[in-house]
């Protein structure tokens, strides 16, 4: 029974995140790290062990999988675990994004973010 | 060292997750680490450290959480919903199921209340005693209280004014030591008529600092103010003091109060809730320890041992360190003088101060923990009952699970809802338990104690004793639930849902048989001492005493504490016996320095005319004091008015002391030396019970009252109860002096009660627990005998259709009864003759193997038993034959 991307809304910013980086491309958990918090300007910093607890819970839930991929073997890095989105992943993300969007776009928001604007 | 340290707080994650992520974690650090040691040197490492180290634990509380319910863990909206519906469903489905069988509930709810309610009960006076902190005193934990360890061993709590000045002022391992000590003061607003008498608190100066409490209103003592004698006559009062008796005035502060006839100048006020450091003496008013002179004249301050010590221990200090350090001043500060105290101490020891001064806790702590024990027993039998009822249950269930089973239940899903299930009935049971306990300790704590003996401090359940209660109710929910329950689930399916009967095997019946034989035993070690002390008490009530006790009213008085001196005492004392003798009823008055038989006794040396020395016990008495207490003279006369301070010393003397003095008799007219008095003996009286019940007949010596002068002295008064007694008291102590406080009177009965207090408490709490507990085993065993009846019917059935006459099948169902029984009586009893020896010192005369009470429970259990096994005996013998050979 394929499962309703929208029961998963809204998501957790960190799971956002980490959805959204492994949109681009497989990561290991790292640069996993590191991306997200470049892409939130450090907002959002990860330690390894909140981190792995975040992967797990969205590999429990079947959104991110570990992937085949193994950086070249000269890199001493090879045993590193590299992570996917998967079909289920993408459908949340982009149901999700999606919902951003409308709520981005809604009059309120953007009657708000006039008044407020800094 | 920090790989070490990463690899240790992995180790606080779930194995699951520690095998699943832990080396990648590991990398993830290192990367991190590297890049941040490149961009910004040592500081970033000890950020990406302190990052690290404060997610690692949170983490890994998370994780657990997420493994433990890993569907609320989801970010699937859906599945978390059902996880929760899950559980409201196991809930619901309990509630109704319980509803069901209102019957079992509410019996299993009942069993659960008294037993764990017995276990809490217990523990909340423990708590109250023993383990809770003083309340109102700023991080108890750190303050010790100071013992002086004598070279035998012994500790004695109380020391000298010059040893608490050098500790005070050279102790550096503790960051203050304050004093204090009891004393008795009459506090009257100045205006007001009537003084009120109220205990109260030498004090040190640092006293209320050392402990970190702050003032309500006012201020405390300032350190100046305890360095020189009688120079301040400041008071800090109670704030119960404050609030009830100074209408909570906040304008006092500053004003004068006449402390013991004395003009006083309040200065503060104390939190609510502080009442000095030992609970069972709440604390009214607080002066200079350097104001005592004033107070008590005859104290001195520079030698007497009556301070108790106590300090906050510094920053990091431990109580090791305080204790040599302050037994290293002790010596030095001793080490000029050669008083007998400073050879028999040898040091100082410090202990964790709790509200209940050391050596009196000890004592109830063994107490308590008798009781303690014994309340466990209660909570045993009734989790047996409440385990058998599960696991009859369970039994009655299995087609329910079966069927449950093959429609694809799991069973983790049939575990969590029969826990479920339990829990709720445990958790039902535990709110009665905490229910019971508030109600037993607030019944305790109005049960009204001689007064004057002990205040009942504040017993009624707290934070601690709750959680006590749940996690009792809880475990023994789990423990014995959890059983029936894996058991009930662990059953085959298919071969459940073809038939419904079989199941209680031998071994499990075996395991049944012996629970139940361990119930009715340790209700017979309950009813053992709870019979022991009946015996006991019953002793103490059929000794006569050598007087009569019955229709003496008693009211005690201490003139000091209203600043009267030794001429105006007096004059007091002779003008009330008087008045109060002409009141309507009263047939005899007089006055004693204590009323018999409340457990107190002075000890005096005297001197016989031949020189020999002996020790008798001595009570000061009025010229009445004979025929007030109808205590026969047997030779000379009873003393009288006129004998006082102006005539020659005379004293009676009992029996006992008469055989000492003249073994072939004629004591009447000797003389003997007390003090520097010689005291001629002018009269014998019979031998009576002068301290408690249980005393061997000391020797004893009754001099005149008036020839010993002492301030504080108790009226006895035959012929009124204390409600006429009081209402006459107060026009007569009225027309003397309006200024006076009037106190209490009691009936001499109820203050001799205070002798055989303890037997009475622990008669309640046995006999209390005893009845429950017998009460439990007796369901026990009818739930055993009524279940085999129900598992045999078809047996019986076959036996009654062969011809077997009813009565033998009622005798047989008896019988399996009277086996357990006598089992049960067999192991009790060989339990209780251990058990008693603990309970022996407080039996009096009683021994602790007493005949009557083992065999007079033990027919007593096993006639109950009989009863609870009559009930389904009679079912199986009037069984049909025919329906019983159809039943399944």
């Amino acid at each position: 029974m394929p499962r309703d991307p929208r029961d998963f809304l809204p998501l957790k910013p960190v799971d956002l995140q980490l959805l959204l980086a492994l949109s681009e491309e497989e990561r290991h958990g790292y640069g996993l790290v590191q991306e997200i918090a470049e892409r939130t300007n450090g907002l959002v910093d990860l330690d390894a062990g909140n981190l792995y607890r975040v992967i797990k819970r969205l590999a429990d839930d079947g959104l991110v999988a570990e992937s085949d991929h193994r950086a070249a073997p000269d890199l001493a890095n090879e045993r590193r675990r590299y992570y996917r989105l998967t079909a289920l992943g993408g459908r949340v993300l982009g149901a999700e994004l999606h919902r951003l969007r409308d709520l981005l776009g809604s009059p309120a928001v953007r009657a708000a973010s006039k008044r407020f604007a800094t | 060292m920090s790989s070490f340290l990463f690899t240790w707080l992995v180790r606080l994650f779930p194995r699951e997750f520690r095998n699943r992520y832990a080396a990648d974690m590991r990398d993830v650090l290192r990367d991190q680490i590297d890049a941040a040691r490149r961009r910004s040197g040592v500081l970033g490492v000890l950020r990406i450290w302190v990052s690290t180290l404060a997610g690692l634990p949170t983490a890994a509380f998370r994780a657990h959480r997420d493994a433990l319910f890993p569907q609320l863990a989801s970010i699937d909206r859906t599945r978390r919903s059902l996880a929760i519906e899950h559980m409201m469903n196991d809930l619901r489905f309990a509630i109704r199921l319980l509803r069901k069988s209102p019957v079992f509930a509410v019996v299993a709810i009942l069993a659960i209340s008294l037993g764990a309610g017995a276990v809490t009960t217990i523990f909340s006076a423990m708590n109250a005693m023993v383990l809770r902190p003083v309340p109102g005193v700023a991080d108890g934990s750190r303050i010790v209280g100071l013992e002086f360890r004598r070279r035998d061993g012994k500790d004695e709590l109380t020391g000298t004014y010059p040893t608490f000045a050098y500790l005070r002022d050279h102790s550096r391992a503790t960051s203050g030591v304050g004093a204090w000590a009891k004393a008795t003061l009459s506090i009257a607003a100045t205006g007001r008529d009537a003084a009120r008498v109220v205990t109260g608190s030498y004090t040190s100066g640092n006293y209320f600092s050392v402990l970190g409490v702050r003032p309500a209103l006012g201020r405390f003592f300032l350190p100046e103010e305890d360095r020189t004698p009688l120079a301040n006559p400041v008071i800090v009062v109670s704030y119960d003091f404050w609030a009830t008796t100074l209408a909570a005035d906040s304008g006092a502060i500053g004003k004068p109060l006449t402390v013991n006839g004395n003009p006083y100048t309040l200065i503060g006020v104390a939190p609510e809730g502080f009442r000095g450091l030992i609970t069972l003496m709440p604390i009214d008013g607080w002066i200079p320890i350097m104001m005592q002179g004033q107070i008590q004249p005859e104290r001195k301050l520079e030698s007497a041992t009556w301070l108790r010590m106590f300090a906050r221990l510094g920053d990091g200090g431990t109580a090791e360190a305080a204790t040599a350090e302050l037994s290293t001043l002790f010596a030095e500060q001793n080490q000029t003088r050669s008083t007998s105290r400073a050879s028999r101490v040898v040091s100082i020891h410090v202990s964790p101060l709790r509200s209940v001064p050391e050596d009196a806790r000890k004592m109830f702590l063994g107490f308590m923990t008798i009781l303690f024990v014994a309340a466990t027993f209660v909570l045993f039998i009734a989790s047996v009952d409440v385990a058998a009822m599960l696991s009859a249950r369970a039994v009655a269930r299995r087609r329910e699970m079966a069927v449950r089973a093959a429609l694809g239940a799991s069973r983790a899903r049939l575990v969590t809802q029969l826990l479920t299930e339990i829990l709720v009935l445990f958790g039902i049971g535990a709110a009665g338990a905490i229910a019971l306990a508030y109600g037993a300790t607030t019944w305790a704590t109005r049960f009204s104690l001689p007064a004057e003996i002990i205040v009942p401090p504040d017993l009624v359940p707290d934070g601690r004793v709750m959680a006590f209660a749940l996690l009792v109710s809880l475990a023994t929910g789990v423990v014995f639930g959890l059983a029936p329950a894996l058991r009930a689930s662990r059953d085959d399916v298919s071969a459940r849902l073809r038939d419904g009967t079989t199941g209680a095997g031998l071994r499990r019946s075996r395991m049944a048989n012996a629970l139940i034989v361990g119930q009715l035993a340790l209700s017979l070690v309950l009813l053992v001492a709870a019979g022991l002390f009946v015996r006991a008490l019953g002793r103490a009530a059929s000794v006569k005493p050598g007087f009569e006790k019955s229709g003496v009213s008693i009211v005690s008085f201490d003139t000091r504490t209203w600043g009267y001196n030794d001429a105006t005492g007096q004059r007091f004392y002779h003008a009330l016996r008087d008045r109060v003798a002409a009141l309507p009823g009263v047939t005899a008055v007089t006055f004693a320095s204590f009323a018999p038989l409340t457990t107190r006794s002075l000890n005096d040396s005297i001197t016989f005319s031949d020189g020999e020395r002996a020790f008798t016990w001595y009570v000061a008495a009025g010229s009445d004091y004979f025929r007030t207490l109808e205590m026969p003279i047997i030779a000379g006369r009873a003393l009288s008015a006129s004998d006082d301070e102006r005539s020659a010393p005379v004293a009676i003397i009992n029996e006992t002391l008469a055989r000492r003095l003249a073994p072939n008799g004629g004591a009447l007219g000797r003389t003997l030396t007390r003090g520097k008095q010689v005291v001629t003996v002018i009269g014998i009286a019979r031998d009576a019970k002068y301290a408690t019940f249980d005393e061997s007949t000391p020797s004893m010596m009754f001099v005149p009252i008036d020839q010993v002068w002492q301030p504080n002295q108790t009226m006895l008064v035959r012929g009124v109860s204390p409600a006429q007694l009081a209402r006459g008291l107060h026009d007569a102590m009225r027309a003397i002096d309006p200024k006076l406080p009037v106190p209490s009177s009691m009936t001499l009965d109820d203050a001799a009660g205070i002798s055989v207090l303890p037997q009475r408490i622990a008669l309640i709490v046995t006999g209390a627990l005893g009845g429950v507990g017998l009460v439990l085993a007796t369901l026990g065993l009818y739930g055993v005998i009524a279940y085999s009846v129900n598992q045999r019917t078809r047996e019986l059935g076959v036996r009654l259709a062969l011809g077997a006459q009813r009565t033998m099948v009622l005798g047989m169902v008896l019988g399996d009864g009277l086996r357990l029984a006598s089992v049960g009586v067999v192991v009790g009893l060989v339990m209780a003759a251990g058990a008693t020896r603990v309970i022996a010192g407080f039996l009096f005369d009683v021994s602790a193997l007493d005949a009557v009470t083992f065999i007079g429970t033990s027919v007593l259990l096993v006639m109950v038993a009989l009863l609870a096994a009559y009930v389904p005996a009679r079912r199986a013998a009037r069984l049909d034959p025919m329906a019983a050979l159809r039943s399944d």
